[in-house]
């Protein structure tokens, strides 16, 4: 099996779920309100909902309680139902980004399997990437490991 | 009293920051390099500085009369942990979604 080349210091997270990758992709982008964390959110208040606007440009967005919205990515990639990328403009403890913010970005890409779709999901280009970042990748890329949460969850599917 | 891991992310969010990072990642050098190499202010850089060995993104060195900085790992593997953390629940979440919903072509 050919592999691409990988960025060692990107963050890389997958999980298998029982459906196939067209409702994989829906529950992920226009379902995301349902599952998404919901302490996690950059504006004040309490986070009411939570968006993606389907198209290419189009924005992630939040709301809060007072009903104040701010988005805080962009959709780069919209292709169900086979993968969704978007720019991840969050950068200091979860404020609000700048308007000129650079991203970040997050890849998804949905594979069918026998039983069902593999979600894997790739956060990388965390700005720092460069000609000094080599020297980085010998520090931060040795963990491979599948996080211990995703673990627990394919094991009890 | 935040984590490293948010400071990290804050110490890295600001675009001058970021350059200077860059600058001691690829070779590491003084204050007075780094300042010949970026428009601002020697003081300046110095805060900046500071800000990013907080965030243990940089680390520091005495060599002769000069205080060398160069890249600290620690800080950036914390960055990536963070997110690592992160996205690791947000994907334990979405999949109980997928699971406990029925799609509506099996209820017919």
């Amino acid at each position: 099996m050919s592999t691409p080349i990988q960025d060692p210091t990107a963050v890389r997270t997958s999980v298998e779920v029982a459906a196939p990758p067209d409702r994989a992709f829906e529950v992920f982008t226009a379902g995301i309100d349902r599952w998404w964390t919901r302490s996690h959110h950059v504006q004040s208040g309490e986070l009411d909902e939570i968006g993606v606007e389907p198209f290419v440009g189009g924005r992630l967005w939040e709301r809060n309680d007072a009903g104040d919205v701010c988005h805080w990515g962009r959709v780069v990639v919209w292709d169900p139902p086979r993968e969704f990328a978007c720019s991840w403009l969050v950068g200091p403890d979860w404020g609000i980004p700048a308007p000129d913010a650079e991203g970040s970005r997050v890849t998804v890409t949905f594979t069918p399997t026998a039983t069902g779709t593999r979600v894997e999901l790739v956060h990388d280009g965390f700005e720092v990437h460069g000609p000094g970042w080599e020297g980085v990748r010998a520090g931060v890329g040795s963990d491979r490991g599948w996080p211990s949460g995703l673990r627990q969850f394919a094991a009890a599917v | 009293m935040p984590t490293y891991q948010a400071v990290a992310l804050e110490a890295l969010a600001d675009g001058t920051r970021r350059s200077i990072f860059e600058l001691v990642a690829r070779t590491p050098r003084s204050v007075a390099e780094i300042a010949s190499a970026v428009p601002i202010s020697r003081p300046a850089v110095s805060q900046h500085l500071r800000v990013l060995k907080e965030a243990r993104l940089v680390a520091v060195r005495p060599e002769g009369t000069r205080r060398i900085y160069s890249l600290d790992p620690r800080g950036l593997a914390e960055l990536r942990a963070y997110f690592e953390q992160f996205w690791a629940g947000a994907l334990s979440a979405y999949a109980q979604e997928v699971g406990s919903t029925t799609p509506p072509e099996e209820e017919q």
